[in-house]
């Protein structure tokens, strides 16, 4: 040997396994870290794109402009891109749907995203686009160059009966699906052609450049243009989705720092180990003339070597993983368009691994050099603060639980109290991460949230506001008899005036009604009744018991809600800025209801009632997409139909078996829905489809997830554990030659093992209840659906559990060691 | 009555090239209650014999009769038992448990026995090796002469009856090598305990019944030599 850091390679060369398990550690730490971090910025980048794809790039339309105004838009200085829609005609169809055409032109285009199934967009006269779903609605094909007839109303006085040829297939739009308003496209010759005016008024969707804040400059846009406030309409949808994709980012942060402070207290855990187990070595270095610097070289070289080759690892691991993920086995592809691959992840990941190190490596030498030789070569016997050990209550009572083992175990342990806290710490954050995740994976599946979006696969649907227009019994009948049906709920519908009294509104609904509508709400001067429009519903009693979990006050008694004593209440007006409590009204609170009877001779006679409130929900029972603005009223069927005399269905719910053919009750349940005035079929099949493939892609990352933290885990601690026994080889000898039976022995450290495990177990399990409720706690804006927080038990009691046998299982493999050695190697063995 | 019995005891270190043999094949009888010296040079064998004796060190080759029975064809656990009963074993160095006390030490072939523990005998032990003020120390708040003496009295704690000495005084001024002496002498003669004590010092073998003299692994019995000497 030329020169003493020669000492480095061969010391790690000499000590294989455990290097392996340090590299594999820190490789594994890194690759979390990154694929965390790609994963991260990946869904909040494409959360934003999707946005952007669902409601459109446009931040702002401003309607009905003048040519000149469009102009100004275009030209000025805050704007982006301006597309230009012109306005053409509407129809209405008897199915209770209707076609509305413009004119997008090219920019326009871009900026609401509108693409094609097939053919192309219009660019000549008599062309026209129509969206998937209308044509199916309408009983045509696809087929492209079919000639579809329309009768136009625009305004110009007279409407346009003429032919179309349809040139292209317009991609579905879900939300003009459900409201059954359909967009067409035509060209802008084709409007000039049948209106005859050049200089139309047209509307503007608007572009904010990126350098402007948008706020400020929609109502400067509003000024410089001179245009009157209901011209001008936010996005609100893309707005509030940019809004929940910034929602998303504190648990997104939160998420990065419970991985950040496993991996560090993993790579402190694994580095630090190495370290410290060669204290002695150190001592013995310096006993024949190292200087300290010698002593840091040493480990700063060791610290290179291992980091050298496992950061490198790790990211390569991390960034290769992600990428596997995602585009090979195609986990979070829906939720993932691009995966962003800022640089700055890498650089953060290796700081941070590199920080760890140093705080790990370099400053245990440093106090290394510090302690006089001939005590750090007693360091690794065991620096003991107390001279003496005294038989303190503390031991005393340990010994009484856990008997002479447990208590030689628990003073072994505390004498390199330092490196127990830090393997325990590590290995709590791994089980708290483990619980935090777990919780996540089975309360927060996005699947699931949006599987509560979509009630069912199929909802049947009376269009028609009319109460005479809905399903009958007999329809559900018929419905419950197809094969493949497993279940049919129905929901009736009705519009009523609500009274409450004027004391009883909120201040923030005043507020909003004042800026949305410019007026006060205004009460009836003799009673002091507000009359306000409102929903009324009526559920099956089996249906409102399974409501519970929206309950936000009160409880659902179903004897009263069936005899009508009871009403439920949805209080809530939602608006960009959030759901707003429209009432204060509270259980045991009363409401007037009142409603307008179609008697003989279609004569209309009023009809009111007072109803006790007998609890608050927070949305309509299954009806996700029925944004409550106003106040609903919520019944049972029964009271329903005595209130109203009605016991038609406007909406109908249709589950199926698992494994169904879709296609097929397809056919036949839209048989049933057009048997009806303005009957419609809604099919969320193939959005259901795609959910549970997105939910077991989502259970697969955070299998991975936890898979990857689980083996750093294991990594960090059967690397501990055994480095602890391994260098008290000697000791253990001696107890042999004193007559430790191999029972006796494995007694002993099994309590070792068992005591980090308890340790850990029980602070991981700990934290992991904490963690699991912040979990919660970031969720809830996400899962309404969400009933209230409870502590996780399976999973901590897993966690735990797994801990100690984890602990239990890292001291076999040295147990087996330390027996295969003869008892007078052991007690010559100095390392 | 001999206690101790070897056939063809023969201890080889290594494999091929590197093979070292420590002890060559040696026939060797202790009677019960005898106090036998073992002497010779550095690196000669000493300690890898008495290793053998103590149940520590499996042999190559040969047996190791203890009370009549072959103590290396004994189950592990049984061997284990055999030495926390029979044997006290004092060490080169002294290997003692750091996080435990002098005094915890001391009781610990007890402690592994589940015995219950004979205050009495380890307050005399402690007492007579001027421990008491220590006995609450780890021990590496202790002198290395202190760390011996503690080594010393964990072999007598038990009452073994054979007490494996290697090398007892070497660490120890003369007088305290004196004081441990006599008290190993007193308790072999008070429980008629056998004696294998390791030493350089030519003083302390006279006062042994019989010198074993070890040379390159060979063991020559003192008796036999003192023999031969006279015979040439
Ligand atoms: N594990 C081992 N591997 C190889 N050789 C060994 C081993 N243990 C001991 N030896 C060799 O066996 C021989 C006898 O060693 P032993 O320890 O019995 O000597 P000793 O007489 O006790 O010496 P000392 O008086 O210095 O303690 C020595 O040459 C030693 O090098
Ligand atoms: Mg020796």
């Amino acid at each position: 040997m030329q020169r003493y850091t020669l000492l480095i390679p061969r010391y790690l060369w000499a000590q294989k396994r455990r290097s392996l398990l340090t590299i594999v550690g820190l490789a594994l730490a890194v690759a979390l870290m990154v694929s965390t971090g790609l994963l991260i910025t990946s869904l909040v980048d494409s959360q934003i794109q999707r946005a952007r794809l669902h409601h459109g790039s446009y931040h702002v339309t401003l309607k009905n402009i003048s040519p000149m105004q469009f102009g100004m838009a275009v030209n000025h200085v805050k704007t982006a891109r301006v597309g230009k829609v012109t306005p053409f005609g509407m129809q209405r169809y008897e199915q209770g749907v209707a076609l509305i055409a413009y004119s997008y032109d090219e920019h326009a285009r871009a900026l609401a995203h509108l693409s094609l199934d097939s053919g192309r967009f219009p660019k000549n006269v008599g062309e026209i686009a129509i969206e998937a779903w209308l044509l199916q609605e309408l009983g045509l094909t696809q087929s492209l160059d079919q000639v579809i007839p329309l009768q136009l109303t625009t305004q110009s006085a007279t409407p346009i009966n003429d032919s179309f040829i349809l040139v292209g297939v317009l991609t579905n739009t879900s939300t003009n699906r459900y409201t059954g308003y359909s967009r067409a496209l035509v060209s802008e010759t084709t409007i000039v052609h049948f209106l005859g005016v050049t200089a139309q008024d047209v509307d503007a969707l608007i572009e904010i450049s990126p350098h402007y804040a948008i706020s400020p400059t929609v109502p400067q846009l509003q000024r410089d243009l001179q245009l009157f406030d209901d011209q001008v309409w936010e996005n609100v949808m893309l707005l509030s989705a940019l809004e929940g994709a910034k929602h998303m980012i504190p648990s997104y942060l939160f998420l990065g720092f419970l991985v950040i402070v496993t991996t560090v207290a993993a790579i402190y855990n694994v580095f630090h180990i190495a370290v410290v187990q060669r204290m002695e070595q150190f001592g013995l270095l310096r006993c024949i003339g190292a200087a300290p610097h010698h002593i840091s070289r040493i480990v700063l070289g060791e610290a290179i070597i291992l980091s050298l080759i496992s950061i490198p690892v790790g990211l390569l691991l991390g960034v290769g993983g992600v990428y596997a993920l995602v585009y090979g086995v195609g986990v979070l592809a829906d939720k993932i368009i691009n995966i962003v691959f800022p640089p700055w992840i890498i650089g953060v990941a290796a700081g941070i691994s590199l920080v760890s190190i140093y705080l790990a490596a370099v400053r245990p030498a440093k106090v290394g050099q510090n302690v006089p030789p001939i005590q750090a070569l007693r360091l690794e016997q065991g620096v003991l603060k107390e001279q003496q050990v005294n038989p303190r209550v503390w031991h005393k009572l340990l010994q009484w639980c856990f008997g002479f083992y447990g208590r030689f175990a628990y003073l072994n342990l505390m004498r390199q109290r330092k490196r127990f806290a830090v393997t325990v710490f590590s290995l709590s954050m791994g089980l708290a991460l483990f619980v935090a995740l777990g919780y996540v994976t089975l309360n927060a599946n996005p699947a699931l949230i949006l599987e509560n979006e979509f009630p069912a696969p199929f909802q049947l649907r009376a269009q028609s506001v009319s109460p005479l227009a809905g399903y009958e019994k007999q329809h559900l009948d018929t419905l419950q008899s197809f094969a493949g049906v497993t279940k049919v709920n129905a929901i009736q519908e009705r519009g009523v005036k609500i009274q409450y009294p004027l004391s009883s509104v909120t201040a923030a609904y005043q507020d909003l009604v004042q800026q949305l509508f410019k007026r006060a709400i205004s009460a009836d001067p003799s009673t002091g009744l507000v009359s306000a429009n409102a929903g009324l519903y009526g559920y099956s009693s089996e249906f409102l018991q399974q409501a519970e979990h929206l309950l936000i006050e009160g409880s659902i008694n179903s004897e009263r809600l069936f005899n009508g004593e009871e009403v439920l209440l949805v209080n809530f007006y939602t608006s960009r800025h959030g759901a707003v409590p429209v009432t204060t009204l509270g259980v045991g609170d009363y409401i007037t209801l009142s409603i307008q009877l179609i008697g003989a001779n279609e004569a209309l006679s009023e009809q009111s009632r007072t109803f006790r409130i007998g609890g608050i929900l927070k949305s309509n029972p299954q009806q996700p997409q029925l944004v409550s603005v106003g106040v609903g009223v919520v019944m049972d069927h029964a009271a329903f139909q005595q209130f109203t005399g009605s016991t038609l269905y406007k909406r109908v719910n249709v589950y199926t078996q698992a494994d169904q053919d879709y296609e097929v009750v397809e056919a036949q349940l839209l048989t049933v829905s057009q048997s009806i005035h303005q009957g419609r079929l809604i099919s969320y099949w193939e959005e259901l489809a795609k959910l549970k493939q997105e939910q077991r892609q989502f259970t697969l990352l955070a299998l991975s997830l936890i898979g990857v933290i689980v083996i750093i885990s294991i990594a960090s601690i059967v690397n501990t554990i055994s480095t602890n026994l391994l260098l008290r080889t000697r000791e253990f000898g001696t107890l042999r030659a004193l007559g430790l039976s191999n029972q006796q022995l494995r007694c002993l450290i099994s309590w070792e093992g068992l005591l980090y495990g308890l340790t850990s177990g029980f602070f991981g399990g700990l934290n992991g209840i904490g963690w699991s409720y912040v979990a919660y706690w970031f969720m809830i804006h996400e899962a309404s659906y969400l009933s209230s927080w409870q502590v996780p038990w399976a999973i901590v009691l897993f966690a735990a559990g797994g801990g100690i046998l984890l602990c239990y299982l890292a001291t076999l493999l040295p147990l087996h060691q330390i027996r295969q050695q003869s008892i007078v190697n052991a007690i010559k063995a100095v390392e | 009555m001999d206690i101790i019995k070897t056939i063809g005891l023969k201890k080889v270190y290594g494999k091929g090239e590197t093979a070292v043999c420590a002890l060559q094949p040696t026939d060797l009888t202790i009677l019960q209650g005898e106090f036998v010296a073992v002497v010779g040079t550095s690196g000669s064998g000493k300690s890898t014999l008495l290793h053998m004796l103590g149940g520590l060190d499996r042999p190559t080759h040969g047996q190791v009769l203890l009370e009549g029975q072959d103590i290396y064809t004994m189950r592990e656990e049984k061997l284990a038992i055999v030495r926390r009963r029979k044997y006290g074993f004092i060490f080169q160095s002294f290997n003692l448990i750091p996080v435990l006390s002098a005094e915890e030490n001391i009781v610990l072939p007890l402690l592994l026995d589940d015995k219950q523990i004979d205050h009495s005998h380890i307050n005399g032990l402690l007492d007579f090796l001027g421990l008491t003020k220590r006995r609450k120390h780890v021990p590496s708040a202790l002198s290395g002469g202190q760390q011996q003496r503690v080594s010393i009295a964990r072999a007598l704690a038990n009452r073994p009856s054979i007490i494996l000495a290697d090398e007892p005084t070497g660490n120890l001024d003369n007088r305290t090598g004196k004081d441990v002496l006599d008290l190993l002498k007193m308790s072999i003669k008070k429980y008629n305990q056998t004696l294998l004590l390791v030493t350089h010092d030519t003083q302390v073998a006279a006062m042994a019944d019989r010198v074993l003299y070890v040379e390159d692994g060979i063991v020559t019995d003192g008796r036999a030599r003192a023999c031969s000497d006279i015979l040439s």
